[in-house]
């Protein structure tokens, strides 16, 4: 290379470029997340709510279709309400028309039940629920509640029923064990007497409700007595735990018509649900005021009316005023009856079909239904005056009704048990001593078969996993063994006499035919304990 | 040539001189000891760069099911996604540079040992040039460190991979190397050749 | 024997007499075009602010959160500091060393040290100390690289950016202009500048 010694060129001071390349990087990504910020941005939309329920700006999503689709920007607070500004995708413009609804949902966790378990990890969110249609829309107005009919095919049905049962929405309704739905909403009836509660049938099940179908609340384990005998029902460890519904339709054929207006009626258990049912199988509850001249102490509110035997309503309402005058006590009762018993063709209603029973003479009595417990019960009988159903307002007819009077029968069997309480008790021990001996090998069998199952029952009430079991049923089995031991008292020394000799051997065998289906249950629950958790 | 440029402060000095009249530095051109210095470097570099690209960078972890992704995955990812910007300055940051980069380190080196020279001016442009964007590689490496700073939640969590302390190590082998190499080594040749 | 009127093209070393520039003007080589040096005036003013300003900038860029992002309810922040150490718990040893001397060590020393050469050159005192620390400078630069991580903070953030919401904390800006200023002054002032200032503020005493 050469050595020699060359001037400098100066010119001009130019910008470095090189040196600002990185800045130049920065502004390049920088402009890119903007413009693909800016890009995705779809419209605003405004919602309004009565109470934001738990939204937060800039964290609560919009979501449809199980998508996030939007997020909160902010919320407003109204004179009434708030007002929720979302910012929403590009993509589900579409979806902003008149059809569309949007509802909060929350957490919620309750015994059995879990619901919006996935607002539990991002917080309440927005649900949507939009089909395509032609007025697109950027204002609305939020429900508060999860809308009755979705996307899903289904029908909605309305129960009533005094009390919900604890149910809760997205409980579970079976048919015949299948889950075919849900609970949908629950809310009081605008008279605050009953509670409706909205079910979801899923498609092709909701053809099996008709007029014929009975609706039920599933309870746990349920120990019933019924004329076979002890009867343990048991549902599954998921039905136990969740409840729900079931229903069971008794005459598939007929065609389905279903209503919001005509509710069905919930029961509060199966057995009730399918108990035989007099007269049109939809009932028809009407509220009848029936006045008597007694006091009504012994009448519970719950108590049934029957009609020949039939369940056919319950009391409602008992209120009793002291007469001065007569120095006696008059009772108002409140009833709710079912006049579809009376009906007994679809063509005349069942109101007018209870009113001709009236005017041929059909009234209301209070009688005892048992002569220990003294509990009274309102039945329908039949004299041969007719009378008259007298409206009074509100959907409430007074129903004629007959003064109470202690039944000859009753009255007889008062004097019978008066006598036997003054019977020497000593004779009477005597006299069951020998009875035993002479029945010796029936009633040794009998003791012996009792006394097999108490010994059972106590190890199964002992044992852990019985423990575990919920309170109620152990309670139950505990109040079982209880009863238990006090017949085995009661048949070891208790007095009798021979007008009592048949009606005692009748009870004994009747102890021994429970006793040995408990038996039956306890052995199958020896073998497998699981049964009673986890459904036979 | 009479003078030699000081490689520290820029001064001119005598070529005789074996410190610099300004800063005080060894300013002695040392061909073998440069050479052998980068080279050793140069081979560390190009021995991490097979993990680096092997193994995944990064390892997300959702609900504890481990996913990784290598350095290409991600550009393709990136790219897949539509942000073709910021892909194209992962792949040329990331994949481009350091390989051009071992390459062109290998080409000087190569050159100095043969001590033949093409163009002084090319071979000064290119040694500029890996000496400019050689530290940008580190990106994808800063890139792991901020997301696996910001992203450890239960649910989600981002792991560094194996192939990340490959890469940063190789990005800094080749930065070594290129430290290593004197410039003025590639003029003397020329120079030499000139002559 | 130093030559002050002569330079070395940085590029093909060819010597060129120096010659004195009026204001906007630079000097370029004759043969490859490669810039040799540039009118300058007040330099040590001029470096005193830059560097006491990145000071400040690479200070607030510490103590405040660098980013803050939320996945739905999730939300997580950082300090630049918390993010490299957040490596070493989990056993990237070398990368988070790495990135504590690239990205905290380096640019503090990077403007510690010409801080202290701006204000020792302002007061012509310490020319040793001054000579060391331009020394130390050269070293320092090469290996700050706080540019390429905010950058990295770019890319970062497109890769989560739709899935999370990205908050940029004070840090993140404060980092932007420390950035900036590093540029300027470690890139756009050549270290044969700073030295000639030196040598010219000594002579001179």
């Amino acid at each position: 290379m050469q050595d020699e010694i060359v001037e400098v060129k100066i010119q001009k001071r130019s910008i470095h470029l090189i040196v600002w390349l990185v800045p130049l990087i920065a502004l390049i990504i920088g402009g890119w997340m903007l413009y693909r910020y800016y890009s995705n941005l779809g419209p605003q939309i405004q919602i309004t709510f009565q109470s934001s329920g738990g939204l937060e700006p800039k964290h609560s999503y919009v979501k449809f279709r199980e998508v996030k689709v939007g997020r909160v920007e902010r919320i407003e607070i109204l004179k009434k309400g708030v007002r929720v500004y979302a910012r929403v995708n590009k993509d589900i413009l579409p979806f902003l028309n008149e059809t569309t609804k949007f509802w909060i949902v929350k957490p919620e966790i309750g015994l059995g039940k879990v619901r919006g378990l996935d607002a539990l990890m991002s917080g309440a969110y927005i649900q949507m629920s939009a089909k395509l249609g032609k007025r697109s829309k950027l204002v609305f107005q939020g429900l508060e509640e999860p809308p009755l009919i979705e996307d899903k095919r289904g029908s909605t049905v309305r129960l009533q029923a005094s009390s919900s049962f604890a149910l809760e929405p997205g409980m579970p309704v079976y048919y015949r064990q299948l889950r075919v739905g849900a609970v949908k909403k629950i809310d009081l009836a605008s008279d605050g007497q009953r509670v409706n509660i909205y079910l979801f049938i899923r498609h092709p099940y909701d053809r099996f409700i008709n007029d014929t179908s009975r609706f039920w609340n599933i309870k746990s384990v349920r120990l019933e007595l019924t004329d076979e005998g002890l009867e343990v029902r048991m549902g599954s460890l998921s039905q136990m735990l969740m409840g729900g519904v079931g229903f069971a339709t008794k005459n598939l054929g007929q065609k389905s018509r279903i209503s919001l207006q005509k509710p069905f009626i919930l029961y509060p258990s199966k057995s009730e649900a399918l108990q035989k049912k007099l007269g049109l199988p939809r009932e028809q509850f009407v509220r009848f005021l029936l006045d008597f001249d007694v006091g009504t102490g012994y009448l519970g509110i719950g108590s049934p009316v029957r009609f020949e035997g039939y369940k056919v309503g319950e009391v409602e309402d008992v209120a009793s005023f002291f007469d001065l005058e007569h120095r006696r006590v008059n009772s108002k009762v409140l009833i709710r009856l079912d006049v579809s018993a009376f009906q007994n063709s679809p063509k005349i209603s069942g109101m007018d079909a209870l009113r001709k029973a009236v005017q041929k003479g059909l009234k209301a009595k209070l009688q005892q239904s048992n002569f220990l417990t003294k509990s009274l019960f309102v039945n329908l009988v039949f004299e041969k005056e007719g009378g008259e159903l007298k409206p009074l307002g509100n959907g409430v007819y007074a129903l004629p009704t007959l003064p109470y009077r202690k039944s000859k029968l009753l009255e007889h069997l008062d004097k019978i048990l008066t006598k036997l309480e003054n019977l020497p008790i000593e004779r009477a021990l005597e006299a069951f001593s020998a009875l035993l001996e002479k029945n010796q090998k029936p009633l040794r069998q009998s003791l012996l078969s009792l006394h097999r199952t108490l010994s059972s029952l106590h190890k199964l009430l002992e044992s852990n996993e019985t423990k575990a079991l919920p309170k109620d049923l152990h309670t139950t089995l505990r109040q079982l063994q209880k009863a238990l031991k006090e017949f085995t008292l009661l048949a070891k020394g208790y007095d009798a006499n021979s007008t009592f000799k048949a009606q005692l051997t009748q009870t004994l065998y009747d102890i021994d035919k429970s006793a040995k289906s408990l038996h039956k249950v306890l052995l199958k629950l020896d073998k497998k304990p699981n049964a009673l958790i986890f459904g036979d | 040539m009479r003078w030699l440029r000081c490689p520290y402060c820029g001064a001119t000095n005598d070529r005789e001189d074996r410190w610099c009249g300004r800063c005080g530095l060894q300013i002695t051109l040392d061909i073998k000891g440069s050479l052998y210095k980068s080279f050793a470097y140069l081979l560390a570099a190009v021995i991490f760069y097979i993990p680096a690209n092997v193994y995944p960078i990064l390892q997300t972890s959702k609900f504890s099911n481990v996913e990784g992704s290598t350095i290409i995955g991600g550009v393709v990812e990136l790219w897949g996604e539509g942000d073709y910007p910021v892909a194209i300055i992962i792949f040329v940051a990331s994949v481009l540079i350091p390989f051009l980069k071992i390459l062109v380190l290998f080409y000087l080196l190569f050159t100095i040992w043969r001590k033949r020279c093409k163009s002084l001016q090319q071979e000064m442009w290119l040694y500029h040039l890996i000496e400019l964007t050689g530290p940008w590689s580190l990106i994808d490496v800063f890139v792991v460190v901020l997301l696996v700073a910001l992203i450890h939640f239960q649910s989600i969590a981002i792991i560094p991979g194996i192939g990340a302390s490959s890469f940063a190590l190789m990005v800094f082998f080749t930065l070594m190397a290129s430290y290593a190499l004197d410039e003025r080594i590639l003029g003397e040749i020329c120079a030499r050749r000139d002559s | 024997m130093l030559r002050k009127d002569i330079i070395l093209c940085p590029r093909c070393f060819t010597p060129h007499k120096k010659l004195p520039l009026a204001p906007k003007e630079e000097a370029r080589c004759v043969r490859c075009q490669a810039l040799l040096y540039r009118y300058r005036s007040g330099l040590e003013y001029l470096l005193l602010t830059l560097s006491t300003l990145s000071l400040l900038c690479l200070l607030i860029a510490n103590v405040s959160p660098l980013l803050r992002i939320n996945f739905g309810e999730l939300s997580a922040r950082t300090l630049l500091l918390e993010a490299i150490l957040s490596l070493f718990d989990k056993g990237f040893v070398f990368i988070s060393f790495f990135s504590l001397l690239v990205l905290e060590v380096f640019p503090w020393l990077l403007m510690g040290t010409l801080s202290l050469f701006s204000i020792l050159v302002l007061l012509r005192r310490g020319k040793v100390i001054a000579k060391g620390s331009l020394i130390l400078v050269e070293i320092f630069r090469r290996w700050s690289m706080l540019d390429i991580f905010f950058i990295a903070i770019l890319v970062a953030m497109i890769k989560v950016y739709q899935y999370a919401q990205i908050h940029f904390g004070v840090a993140f800006w404060a980092l932007g202009i420390f950035v900036l200023l590093e540029i300027y002054v470690v890139k756009s002032i050549r270290i044969e500048e700073l030295w000639e200032l030196w040598e010219r503020r000594y002579e001179m005493a």
